[in-house]
C-alpha cells in the first residue's frame, strides 16, 4: 500500500519573515499537491540543511527551494552563487520571492542561476495562484523522469 | 653675476696670470743673452788689444802705444783704454778711465757705473809687464732692454684688450640665445603655450633650443588635455553633487510622507489588535492580525530608523561639551522599560566632553543601548558598562560593553551595512539600521566604530573619537 503512495514533493522554504513564511505555508497548503514544506530561516541554515550539517544531519534532498531575498547572516544572493557554484546542489531549482519587479531585475541582472521568480503581491489570492504554479510546473517536471 | 661679466674675468684672470710669465720669461732670455755676447766682446777685444800692444809694452814704446789706443778707441766704442807698465803707470790712455784702485766686472750685473770693466795682464814668459784697462758701456744694452720692455707691455696691453674684446663678443652671443631660452621659458610659464624659441645653427644651444621646444610642445598637449580632463572631471563633479543633493533630499521628504500613513497604519492595527485579539474564532483571522500589527509596527521603526539615517551625517547642534552624563541619563530613561524588563546592571563611567552633538549622540547611544538589550543571553543576566579610555595621541576611546550573545568575528563588520541583521524577522527583530546609523554619526564626527568580543562572550563596541580637551 505504501508504494502506491506518491512520494512527497519536498520544498525547502528559505525565509526569515514569520509572516511572509506563514502566506507560503498557506499558498502552498491550498494547492492540492501533496507537499512537504522545510522552512529555514536563512543563507546559512539553508546551506546547512542541504549538506546536512549541524541540526539538519538527516534532511532530505529538496525538489524544489523557494528563497527570499534579504535575509540575516546570508542573504538571498549569497545563498544562490554559493549554491550554483556546488556541484553537488546546482542541479535543485530555486525560485526567488522578491517583493518588487525591480528587485527581481536586479537579481536576475546578476545571471545566479534562478530558475524562476515570484513577485510576493499584495493580495493573498495572487499569491496562492503564483505559488500553485511553480509548484504544479516543477512539480510535473521533477516526476516527469519517473514518468517516463 | 651675470653670464658675461663671468666669461670676460675668466678669460682676463687667465691672461692676467700667463702672460706676465711669457713676457718676464722672454726678456729675462733676451737680457742673458746680450749680456753674455757683451761680456765675450770686452774679453775678446781685451786679449786682442793685449797680444796686439805686447812688444811696444815691452820696449815702452809710447808712440806705438798712443797709436794702438787711438786706432781701437776711432774703431770700437769702449769708454776707455788704458795701458799701465807692471808698476802701474800710465803708458798710454784715451777716453775717461775711473779714478781710484781699477775693480774687474765678471759679469754685466756687477756694473755699478755704467762700464763694464775689464783688466787684461799682459805677460811674456810667464812675467807680467803690463796690464791693459778697458770699458765697455752698457747703457745701449740698458736702453735696448728697456725698449723691449715698453714693446712688450705695450704688446700685453693690446692683446688684453682684444681678449676682453672677443670674450666679450662671445658672452653677448652666448648670453643672448640665453636669454631668448629665459624669455621663452618666462612665457610659456605664464601661459603662453604656443610660443617657442628660434633655433639658429648647430651648437649645444641650437640643441637646447630644440629641445625646449620639444619640452614645450609635450607639455602644452598634455597640459591641454589635462585642462579638458579636469573640467570634464569638475562638471561630472558637480553634477554628481545635484544628483547627491537631490536624492538626498527626496529620501527626507519621502521618509517624512512615509510617517503619516505609518503612523496612522500603526494606530489602527493597535486599536484593532485590542478589540478583537482573543475574540475571533478563526486561527488564522487571529495570526492575520498579529501579522497586521507586528508589520505596522516594523514600518514604524523601519521610517523612523531610516530617518535618523538620513540625518546622521549632519550636525543638529553644538557638541556635547557641557553634559554628555545627561545625555546618557536621557537615553537611559527613554530605554527605562527594556532595562526594567531585563533586569539589566548597567555600569556606567562619567564622560568626558565628545564632539557629537546631543542629538546625535542620543540616537548613538540608543541604538547601541538598544542593541545590548534586544540581544541579550537569556541564561545570565544583563551586565552592560560604559566605559573611557585614552585612544592614543588627541584620541579618545568609548566602550560599550555587553555579556549577550555576541557577534562572530565574521560578520562584526557586515552587521554595519544599513538593513543588516543577524536574526530573522518577528515581532522583536530590530531594523538593521542601528549599527549603521552608529557607524555614521561617529564618522561624520571624525571618528572609527568596530566591534569586538567581551570577556566571557558578549559585544563590545569601541568607538574611537577626537579628543575635545587636547584642542
Amino acid at each position: 500500500m505504501t508504494q502506491k503512495q506518491p512520494k512527497p514533493f519536498i520544498v525547502l522554504l528559505v525565509e526569515d519573515e514569520p509572516a511572509d513564511a506563514h502566506l507560503v505555508r498557506v499558498a502552498l497548503r491550498e494547492n492540492r499537491i501533496l507537499c512537504d514544506v522545510h522552512h529555514v530561516i536563512d543563507g546559512v541554515e539553508a546551506l546547512e540543511f542541504l549538506r546536512h550539517q549541524g541540526p539538519f544531519s538527516g534532511s532530505p534532498r529538496p525538489d524544489l527551494i523557494l528563497l527570499d531575498l534579504n535575509m540575516p547572516r546570508m542573504d538571498g544572493r549569497e545563498f544562490l552563487s554559493e549554491a550554483k557554484a556546488d556541484p553537488a546542489l546546482h542541479e535543485i531549482p530555486v525560485v526567488v520571492l522578491t517583493t518588487s519587479d525591480v528587485e527581481r531585475d536586479v537579481v536576475a541582472s546578476y545571471q545566479l542561476g534562478a530558475a524562476g521568480y515570484i513577485t510576493k503581491p499584495v493580495d493573498v489570492e495572487q499569491f496562492v495562484e503564483a505559488i500553485r504554479q511553480v509548484q504544479s510546473y516543477w512539480f510535473v517536471l521533477v516526476r516527469l523522469p519517473e514518468a517516463g | 653675476m651675470r653670464f658675461r661679466t663671468k666669461t670676460i674675468l675668466g678669460v682676463a684672470l687667465i691672461q692676467a696670470l700667463l702672460l706676465p710669465l711669457v713676457v718676464m720669461s722672454a726678456l729675462h732670455n733676451l737680457r742673458q743673452a746680450n749680456e753674455e755676447e757683451l761680456e765675450q766682446q770686452v774679453q775678446l777685444a781685451g786679449r786682442l788689444i793685449a797680444a796686439s800692444a805686447r812688444d811696444a809694452v815691452i820696449s815702452e814704446d809710447l808712440a806705438t802705444l798712443d797709436g794702438i789706443v787711438a786706432e781701437v778707441m776711432a774703431a770700437h766704442q769702449f769708454d776707455y783704454l788704458r795701458i799701465l807698465d807692471s808698476s802701474g803707470r800710465t803708458l798710454a790712455a784715451a777716453g775717461h778711465p775711473p779714478a781710484g784702485p781699477f775693480h774687474t766686472d765678471q759679469r754685466v750685473a756687477e756694473v755699478t757705473d755704467g762700464s763694464l770693466d775689464w783688466e787684461e795682464a799682459i805677460n811674456v814668459a810667464g812675467l807680467p809687464y803690463g796690464r791693459l784697462q778697458l770699458g765697455l758701456s752698457t747703457r745701449r744694452l740698458e736702453q735696448a732692454l728697456a725698449e723691449a720692455w715698453r714693446w712688450a707691455l705695450g704688446l700685453l696691453a693690446m692683446e688684453m684688450g682684444l681678449v676682453a674684446l672677443f670674450s666679450w663678443l662671445l658672452g653677448s652671443h652666448l648670453v643672448r640665445q640665453l636669454i631668448a631660452l629665459r624669455d621663452a621659458s618666462l612665457r610659456f610659464a605664464s601661459g603662453e603655450l604656443d610660443h617657442r624659441v628660434a633655433e639658429l645653427g648647430n651648437d649645444e644651444l641650437a640643441e637646447t633650443a630644440r629641445a625646449f621646444n620639444t619640452m614645450a610642445r609635450q607639455l602644452g598637449e598634455s597640459h591641454r588635455q589635462l585642462s579638458s580632463e579636469v573640467s570634464q572631471r569638475q562638471e561630472a563633479q558637480e553634477a554628481l553633487a545635484r544628483a547627491n543633493a537631490d536624492l538626498r533630499r527626496f529620501a527626507e521628504i519621502s521618509a517624512h510622507h512615509l510617517q503619516e500613513p505609518t503612523r496612522r497604519l500603526t494606530s489602527f492595527a493597535q486599536r484593532l489588535h485590542s478589540r478583537l485579539a482573543g475574540r475571533l474564532e478563526d486561527e488564522e483571522a487571529n495570526l492575520s492580525l498579529e501579522f497586521i500589527v507586528q508589520g505596522a509596527n516594523r514600518l514604524r521603526a523601519l521610517v523612523r530608523d531610516v530617518q535618523l539615517y538620513l540625518a546622521a551625517s549632519e550636525p543638529r547642534g553644538e557638541p556635547a561639551s557641557l553634559n554628555p552624563d545627561g545625555v546618557v541619563q536621557g537615553v537611559l530613561e527613554r530605554l527605562a522599560p527594556q532595562i526594567r524588563s531585563s533586569g539589566a546592571q548597567i555600569d556606567l563611567a562619567s564622560l568626558p566632553p565628545l564632539p557629537i552633538d546631543p542629538p546625535r549622540l542620543t540616537d548613538l547611544l540608543l541604538a547601541l543601548f538598544d542593541n545590548a538589550l534586544r540581544y541579550r543571553q537569556p541564561e545570565r543576566p544583563l551586565r552592560i558598562a560604559l566605559s573611557v579610555g585614552e585612544g592614543g595621541a588627541g584620541r579618545l576611546q568609548l566602550q560599550l560593553c555587553d555579556n549577550g550573545h555576541g557577534i562572530p568575528a565574521e560578520y562584526r563588520e557586515r552587521v554595519f551595512r544599513v538593513f543588516e541583521r543577524l536574526q530573522p524577522g518577528g515581532p522583536d527583530a530590530g531594523t538593521g539600521l542601528g549599527l549603521a546609523l552608529a557607524r555614521r554619526i561617529v564618522e561624520s564626527c571624525g571618528g572609527s566604530i568596530h566591534l569586538t568580543e567581551s570577556s566571557g562572550g558578549g559585544t563590545t563596541v569601541v568607538i574611537d573619537l577626537p579628543n575635545r580637551t587636547h584642542t
